[in-house]
């Protein structure tokens, strides 16, 4: 993922909205790709990307170039995103894990895909498409979500595991056809 | 190790964030392990899976954020985001869920190599399906505009990655105009020349000042620090040697002959309805010039995607953004020249605010030529009675004589007569000295053939923004800013009878599509083009060309010509490609997509188009 020039962002943070729109433009992509997988909801995830960058408006001034750009935004999106999903779980006491979805042997594997990602936890989730979907490090997708490197590289490796028995499981069913 | 402990390093080696000798130690496990391999043989598969998935529908949240936060500033009250949203996103509200249909786009441009392969399939697209029409027709009604002008331009040098500019643009119709740009740019050191510009026109004087050209990369020595003074007087009515940029006030050519735009949505600017399209540079290259007429500038690539936001009643350009274009040809272009653009940035952006339509400029609007300078005559003299060579007998009813005259020098004397109202106009140039071995005007050797009724032959090119009649003791151009009916038909009263042109003249070879034929049998014509005029033909030595003309510069020439191989490229950078099924070769310096099919060579070449749209084009080509 391309990193904004520092230019654009202290232009954003001093207060030009130009250049603020420029960066809503080239990560809302992301945010909202990455939200999707870990809310597993997309009017919610367009909801919270719309929540995320009026949070990166108001601490842009904050961000100190420590980090890359994407980690902090993905921090930021990612709280927002683990605040709606408090919110929703006190609206909706009822809600249970989704079930796990059956593999389906033909056309739309993708969309069974992310249903699979949909019933890993919250934590699982979040490292686990922080580093296969968008590339992060391990060490920023730790800054990203605050937790040791460690702790993403057996998250991703848990979620991993579960993905591919899943995987292999629907191709055998495939097979037997 | 164990199968969990091999199977957790090679899930880390996969992330290259495993030390060598211990992705190694975990591979050699797996070889012999059949449920390592298994798990291992599934990991590219995986993330092939997530990353790089279609994504058809990308929500644009760009406006209602931008809205928040300036209801924010404006010193609304607001709450912390758990207790209020900042806006209904799902409601009905159409303006912003149209949006998406511009993010899907941005976002594949954005994401780049990420979205590798996205949208096999065209987005559903909202069309303004009557804004070319609109623009076209609002020319009548602009008087007078007045704005305030900011333009952002990025990347234009490594070491000056972003300059601005404010100033000021006026206009009364019709084709009075002043732009006045001050650089407001923070230059690394002394010797970099601001890119202060000014163009003013009124009446038949004009002039410019601005630095003297120079390409960016040799800056910041090879600009000398006095700025360039260019005055000129005795201006032809709309004369095209010294254009007045009129589509900086209102886009008319970017829309006459365009496709229905997408549509990005609409919002309010600065207190005014727009509505937003999107477009290319080529398609607002017009506009684009006449911003950037003189100085020293940034080039655009002809695909870059705009965005253009109009006053959705008086038409005229308040907002436009242009991003870098996302395809392999324009990084090759950028290397070229040496520019570093940022997958999703704004290369350029111009924004007009405080915009008054049609209400009275103040006195000194235009200012006069200043002292000092030395003006280049351009040989008009006002006579109002003496262009009576070729006088239409009929014009648009609300249309009133323009300035008229004769241009002498050059060795012809030529009659000019105009006619305007509002931003519209036409112009009707006419000659009985006429002796070059081509149609009077600048038709180019490309034209379409047209009869007109009771006026005998025409010639027709651009697609139709101009027209020629070779007549017996008379050589007639008649040109404008209205559609190409309405020029027909004013050529059509000039009360002359245009013949067809000699053999030896550059446009005898002008065909119709049945003589094509005769050149070549299984002629191709491209099917369901939207966006172009017809052709203009020409078929010669068992060649036939023929050249498409679109909105603002958008445009494309086919060739067919019989033979069975392609003649051995002239440019080192060629690419294989494949077209309708068969292996075709791209060169990007001409734009040129060329293949052979049934015994036939046949190119497709744009300056303007890139190499996806001539794709699109190859592949609808079908028999004539």
């Amino acid at each position: 993922m391309q990193e904004p020039s520092p230019e654009v962002i202290r232009a954003a943070a001093a207060g030009d909205l130009g250049a603020f729109e420029d960066l809503v433009r080239a990560y809302q992509p992301h945010v909202w790709r990455f939200l999707r997988h870990l809310l597993a909801d997309e009017r919610l995830a367009e909801d919270v990307t719309q929540e995320t960058f009026l949070r990166v408006h108001r601490s842009l001034r904050t961000f100190g170039f420590r980090s890359k750009f994407s980690t902090w935004l993905f921090r930021i999106a990612r709280n927002a995103g683990i605040d709606a999903l408090r919110a929703r779980q006190r609206r909706d006491v009822a809600m249970r894990v989704l079930p796990v979805p059956r593999p389906v042997a033909d056309g739309s594997a993708s969309v069974e895909l992310t249903a699979a990602l949909a019933s890993l936890s919250t934590k699982l989730r979040e490292a686990f498409v922080l580093v296969e979907v968008f590339g992060l490090t391990y060490r920023e997708a730790g800054e990203a979500l605050g937790v040791p490197q460690g702790t993403v590289k057996s998250r991703v490796f848990t979620a991993r595991a579960r993905l591919v028995t899943w995987m292999v499981a629907g191709e055998e069913r495939t097979g037997d056809v | 190790m164990t199968c969990d402990q091999a199977q957790s390093r090679l899930s880390a080696a996969f992330d290259g964030e495993l030390p060598a000798a211990e992705a190694e130690r975990a591979a050699a496990h797996a070889t012999g392990c059949q449920r390592c391999t298994a798990f291992s043989t599934q990991l590219p598969t995986l993330r092939r899976a997530l990353r790089y998935e279609v994504v058809e529908h990308v929500p644009d949240v760009a406006p209602a954020v931008l809205a928040t936060i300036a209801d924010q500033r404006r010193g609304r009250p607001w709450h912390a985001w758990r207790s209020t949203r900042a806006l209904p996103l799902h409601s009905a509200n159409a303006g912003w869920r149209s949006a998406p249909v511009a993010a899907a786009f941005v976002a594949a441009v954005v994401a780049g190599a990420l979205f590798v392969g996205v949208n096999p399939r065209q987005p559903v697209t909202v069309t303004a399906a009557t804004l070319p029409e609109r623009v076209v027709a609002a020319q009548t009604r602009l008087r007078t505009l007045s704005a305030t002008v900011t333009v952002v331009e990025r990347g234009w040098h490594p070491r000056v990655p972003l300059r601005r500019y404010s100033g000021q643009l006026r206009y009364g119709a019709p084709e009075s105009l002043a732009l006045d740009l001050r650089d407001a740019t923070n230059y690394p050191g002394g010797r970099w020349v601001p890119n202060d510009v000014t163009v003013v026109a009124d009446g038949d004087r004009s002039w410019s000042r601005g630095p003297v050209p120079c390409p960016s990369s040799p800056q910041p020595a090879c600009a000398p620090a006095r700025p360039r003074l260019d005055a000129l007087q005795g201006r032809e009515p709309f004369a095209e040697a010294a254009p007045v940029p009129l589509d900086l006030v209102l886009p008319v050519r970017s829309f006459t002959l365009a496709a229905n735009p997408p549509l990005l949505g609409s919002r309010r600017i600065d207190g005014r309805a727009a509505v937003g399209v999107r477009t290319t540079v080529a398609q607002v290259q017009p506009l684009l010039d006449g911003l950037r007429q003189v100085g020293n500038w940034r080039q655009l690539y002809p695909a870059d995607p705009v965005e253009l936001w109009l006053d959705d009643a008086a038409l005229v350009p308040l907002a436009l953004r242009v991003r870098p274009a996302a395809d392999a040809d324009r990084d090759w272009w950028a290397a070229r020249h040496g520019y570093r653009d940022a997958a999703g940035s704004t290369i350029l952006a111009v924004d007009l605010r405080h915009v008054a339509v049609n209400e009275p400029l103040g006195a000194g609007a235009f200012p006069p030529t200043p002292d000092g300078a030395e003006a280049r005559d351009a040989g008009f003299e006002a006579a109002a009675g003496s262009a009576g060579i070729a006088r239409p007998r009929w014009v648009p009813q609300s249309m009133r004589p323009h300035r008229a005259g004769v241009v002498t020098g050059g060795g012809t004397d030529i009659a000019v007569a105009t006619y305007s109202d509002g931003r519209a106009w036409i112009k009707v140039r006419a000659t009985r000295e006429w002796s070059g071995r081509r149609l009077f005007g600048d038709l180019g050797p490309l034209v379409r053939e047209v009869t007109l009724a009771g006026a005998g032959t025409a010639y027709v090119a651009e697609g139709g923004r101009r027209v020629a009649l070779h007549a017996a003791a008379v050589d007639v151009e008649v040109t404008g800013s209205l559609p190409a009916g309405v020029l027909r038909r004013v050529a059509g009263s000039l009360g002359v009878s245009g013949r067809p042109v000699p053999d030896n003249w550059a446009q005898a070879a002008t065909a119709t599509v049945r003589q094509a034929r005769l050149a070549v049998p299984r002629l191709l014509l491209p099917t369901d083009l939207d966006g172009f005029g017809r052709p203009a033909i020409r078929s010669r030595h068992g060649a036939v060309s023929m050249a498409y003309t679109g909105a603002g510069a958008r445009g494309f020439l086919l060739s067919q010509v019989r033979g069975p191989r392609l003649s051995p490229p002239l440019e080192p950078d060629v690419r294989g490609v494949r077209v309708r099924g068969v292996a075709g070769r791209y060169t990007p310096l001409p734009g040129e997509l060329e293949w052979v099919e049934a015994d036939c060579v046949i190119g497709l070449r744009s300056q303007t188009l890139s190499l996806a749209e001539l794709l699109v084009i190859a592949e609808s080509l079908a028999p004539a």
